[in-house]
């Protein structure tokens, strides 16, 4: 090829390339019409937070028991050492009650015995009231 | 609400209170003689204080486990079953001895709820003394009150109950218990060698 005619090609290459391309007058109305799709598409296609209720019945009895063990899970790790330490306060509690009760049965016994022997005995000397 | 409505309401309200307050004052003189063992004058004096109230389920829980131990004769095991109350206070002195005065807010109380002295003995030589008292309801003895004072403890003790008192004297051995350290040991002592 001819160097001219080379050059030629050349120049009105670069001035199709740096030729400022003129912006469609409905250019903005066309984006903002795609954005306002490509929203109404994405709302579409986002995942739902779904009801409880509205889940299939299988899962439903599935989250229903897994609940279920949680709570007895909670309630057992709470409840039996509360229990445990119910027990062995009561226990205590009947322990205590019956060395009080034997104690004050033992100390009635006695001073019964000792008054009526020192009120009721045959003395000579009386050495203490009796009344 | 018109005036004849709340007059209605007062009259009401007045029989309810008038009602209760018969329900409670029948109440209090049923359990005259089980008023509680409280004396301040002794507690403030005292070094040491043992109080213990058992009734209710805490003494049937008592009674039963106590009804359970191999040498209870059926007696004492009767004796126990009927006991519906047991109060007792222990009030020690270190250094200071208990004297005649400091029983007597004891036995003013007692004579104040009913109780009757049955038995009272005094060592003259001696800061010891011991009182038994009975408690009647319905010509029956419904209870007893021990009341003993030695050099360093005053000791009251009140059993409420139907009262066996052969029963209460074989207590003394029959619960397997270790012989008491009694405030009152030189009275028996002094009966013993007459």
């Amino acid at each position: 090829m001819h160097p001219l005619e080379d050059s030629s090609v050349l120049e009105s290459e670069l001035r199709r390339t740096l030729i400022r391309p003129l912006v469609p007058s409905n250019l903005c109305s066309r984006v903002m019409a795609r954005m306002h799709a490509d929203s109404t598409t994405t709302a579409r296609t986002a995942p739902t937070r779904r009801s409880f209720f509205r889940l299939p019945r299988r899962k439903r009895t599935s989250w229903a028991l897994a609940a279920v063990a949680c709570a007895a899970t909670i309630f057992v790790a709470l409840a039996v050492p509360a229990w445990q330490e119910h027990r062995s306060a009561e226990t205590y509690a009947m322990q205590t009650a019956e060395q009080d009760l034997a104690e004050a049965l033992h100390l009635a016994s006695a001073k019964w015995n000792l008054a009526r022997q020192a009120a009721f005995a045959p003395t000579e000397d009386n050495d203490h009231e009796s009344f | 609400m018109n005036h004849s409505d709340i007059l209605k309401f007062s009259i009401r309200t007045a029989l309810a209170l008038l009602v209760l307050t018969v329900i409670a004052v029948a109440q209090a003189q049923d359990t005259e003689g089980e008023a509680a063992l409280e004396f301040a004058t002794l507690e403030d004096k005292a070094d040491e204080v043992v109080k213990v109230n058992l009734w209710g389920r805490p003494l049937e829980h008592a009674k039963k486990l106590l009804g359970l131990r191999k040498n209870v004769t059926d007696s004492v095991r009767g004796f126990m079953n009927g006991l519906t109350a047991v109060y007792r206070r222990t009030y020690r002195f270190r250094g200071k001895d208990a004297n005649k005065d400091d029983v007597e807010p004891v036995h003013r109380q007692l004579a104040k709820d009913g109780w009757v002295p049955l038995i009272e003995t005094e060592d003259r030589q001696k800061p010891e003394s011991l009182s038994v008292y009975s408690y009647s309801r319905d010509d029956e003895v419904a209870g007893m009150t021990v009341v003993s004072r030695g050099p360093d403890e005053i000791t009251v003790l009140k059993i409420m109950g139907p009262m066996d008192l052969e029963a209460l004297s074989a207590i003394g051995t029959g619960l397997g218990m270790p012989v008491m350290n009694l405030a009152t040991t030189d009275l028996k002592n002094a009966a013993k060698t007459k």
